[in-house]
């Protein structure tokens, strides 16, 4: 110590030696980590992969002096702000564009008026694509895209524009920092931007499910954002089929019900949505075209067969490689256009059996799946003495062991 | 770069953290809670939070800085979670000596003096001699400019003195 005045106190702290922590604490402490590593969402993971990155470019940037770069990346640097609100705001063009697609030619509501005057009142001249200078490639590909470019210049995208901030749910949902960090990620433009999911949001049958004000307020909920700005539910969410499932009429009915959106909202549903192995078994083809079957969609749009999907445990066996594995089954698929089926799985005792690996990979089972088709074996199924018979535990480890024969 | 690797899924990387700081860590935690489980508890809460929120870190600060500061507020919220409110013994003056017993006796005495004295006080005195950070980096974790960290030590040290001085009783 180089203090200019020695204490009597000085010497005694110099002399205490470092306390040695126990043993095992390293060992306790990375137990706690992999476990709370296991608990991070999806999108946690995405975020934090894509800021390790920027981290590791930071180190490795060749001929950058470290703090200057540094810097330039971390949030109190003017470029960095000023590239971050240019992103938000191509993001927030593409949201709008996107809702302009959704909602078609919105008709605004009584009400409104004094919001879009006193925005017109603050309209500057027409922003145009070169007036937008960024350091960042990926955005400046973006910006500079002719997508982009139809975004900004459409005058009905700029009305639904007004239209969304009118709406008090979505205004809030775009205040997030979150959101607007996720919408800044080239990954999420490029796929929001993708004109497969342009175009089939464009069909009249989504804009019309989406412009419901339930589905709206389900798109606000900051979980269900999470999950949709997943850059893997993105992608999947482009594909051909998935699209074309979406805009299956009686998937849309669905999936504008109440309820549904209720159990869509759920933090263990958009957390299982945000598993790419769920998106990924979701998007196959057999699967779209089961669950678009009009007896499968009504057993979804059941308020107790919902609850009970939306249990946290019933969420974490429908994400299990096992059953994701028995979803590409076309008998465990056939079954599932099954009434007496889906009566016997909207048994809450009979969906929490599922959370059983051993009962999962039964039901990956042709020989399971053929006898569950047996109406005689369903009745017997639905029968509620048998979903209470279902919690015991020996029952399901029979059961399991018997039908992975 | 550990923090970089850890955030890209590769949670080994973030068991080199934890080696290189955990005896610092748990010192500056059993400093500040004076109780070896709490200062466990303490540490292994620090790193937990600090793996949950390892994509807020800023790298421009050192990275021990921000791991400091978040076992100082656990250890706070720590003790006032518990409400210790463990009685102050006359410290007594410190005897520097080669002998284990003596010398444990007169880390107690340290450590006794040390919870005498104001938190503000305490945390400075564990930043500068158990933590071995520069003023800068005190004022740093601290939010405060350095020359308030040098006088503020010094009245620490002050005090600490008048602690450990003989005759030295809570009550006076």
């Amino acid at each position: 110590m180089s203090d200019p005045e020695r204490l009597p106190a000085d010497r005694a702290l110099e002399e205490s030696a470092p306390v040695s922590p126990p043993a095992d604490l390293a060992k306790a402490v990375m137990a706690d980590i992999v476990v709370a590593e296991r608990r991070l969402s999806a999108w946690r993971r995405w975020r934090r992969a894509s800021r390790g990155r920027q981290l590791a470019n930071l180190v490795s940037t060749p001929g950058v002096s470290s703090s200057r770069h540094t810097s330039r990346l971390m949030a109190g640097g003017g470029v960095v702000v000023r590239t971050r609100i240019l992103t938000a705001v191509a993001g927030l063009a593409v949201v709008a564009g996107i809702s302009f697609f959704v909602f078609g030619y919105p008709q605004i509501g009584d009400g409104s008026e004094a919001t879009i005057g006193a925005a017109r009142r603050y309209q500057g001249a027409q922003i145009t694509a070169k007036d937008i200078n960024v350091p960042d490639s990926d955005v400046q590909r973006f910006i500079q895209s002719d997508t982009f470019d139809r975004l900004l210049k459409d005058s009905a995208m700029r009305s639904a524009m007004q239209v969304m901030f009118s709406n008090e749910g979505l205004a809030e949902m775009l205040s997030q920092p979150e959101l607007l960090e996720a919408l800044s990620d080239p990954d999420v433009l490029e796929a929001l931007s993708d004109p497969g999911v342009l175009e089939a949001l464009s069909d009249p049958g989504v804009m019309a499910a989406l412009s419901n004000p339930e589905v709206l307020e389900a798109l606000s909920d900051p979980d269900v954002m999470e999950a949709l700005s997943n850059p893997e539910v993105l992608e999947a969410l482009s594909d051909p089929d998935v699209m074309e499932a979406l805009s299956n009429a009686d998937v849309l009915e669905a999936l504008s019900n109440a309820d549904v959106l209720q159990a869509l909202s759920r933090a263990e549903v958009t957390e299982a949505l945000g598993k790419a192995e769920v998106v990924k078994a979701l998007s196959d083809p057999d699967v779209l075209a089961a669950l678009s079957k009009a007896e499968v969609l009504e057993a979804l749009s059941d308020a107790a067969f919902l609850e009970a999907l939306s249990d946290a445990d019933v969420m974490q066996a429908l994400s299990n490689p096992e059953f994701l594995e028995a979803l590409s089954n076309a008998e465990f698929l056939e079954a599932l256009s099954d009434a007496d089926f889906l009566e016997v799985l909207s048994n809450p005792d009979m969906l929490e059996a599922l959370s059983d690996p051993g009962v999962l990979e039964a039901l990956g089972n042709p020989d399971v799946m053929r006898a569950l088709s047996n109406p005689e074996l369903l009745e017997a199924l639905s029968d509620p003495a048998f979903g209470k018979a279902l919690s015991d535990e020996s029952l399901r480890g029979a059961i399991s062991a018997a039908f992975s024969r | 770069m550990c923090v970089s690797r850890c955030l890209r899924g590769d949670t080994a990387a973030f068991e080199a953290l934890v080696l290189r700081y955990q005896r610092v860590l748990y010192t500056v935690a059993y400093r500040l809670t004076a109780d070896h489980e709490d200062a466990r508890d303490v540490t292994q809460n620090a790193f937990m939070r600090a793996f949950e929120h390892l994509e807020t870190y800023d790298p421009t600060r050192k990275f021990f800085s921000w791991l400091y500061r978040i076992a100082v507020n656990e250890s706070l919220n720590f003790r006032r979670g518990r409400r210790v409110h463990q009685p102050i013994e006359a410290a007594g003056p410190p005897v520097v000596t080669d002998d284990p017993v003596e010398r444990i006796a007169a880390e107690e005495r340290i450590q006794a003096a040390l919870m005498a004295l104001g938190a503000g006080y305490r945390e400075v005195i564990v930043m500068r001699y158990f933590a071995d950070l520069s003023y800068e980096e005190i004022g740093q974790a601290l939010g405060i400019p350095e020359k308030t960290v040098k006088s503020r030590l010094f009245t620490a040290r002050q005090q600490l003195s008048h602690v450990l001085a003989p005759g030295w009783s809570p009550q006076s």
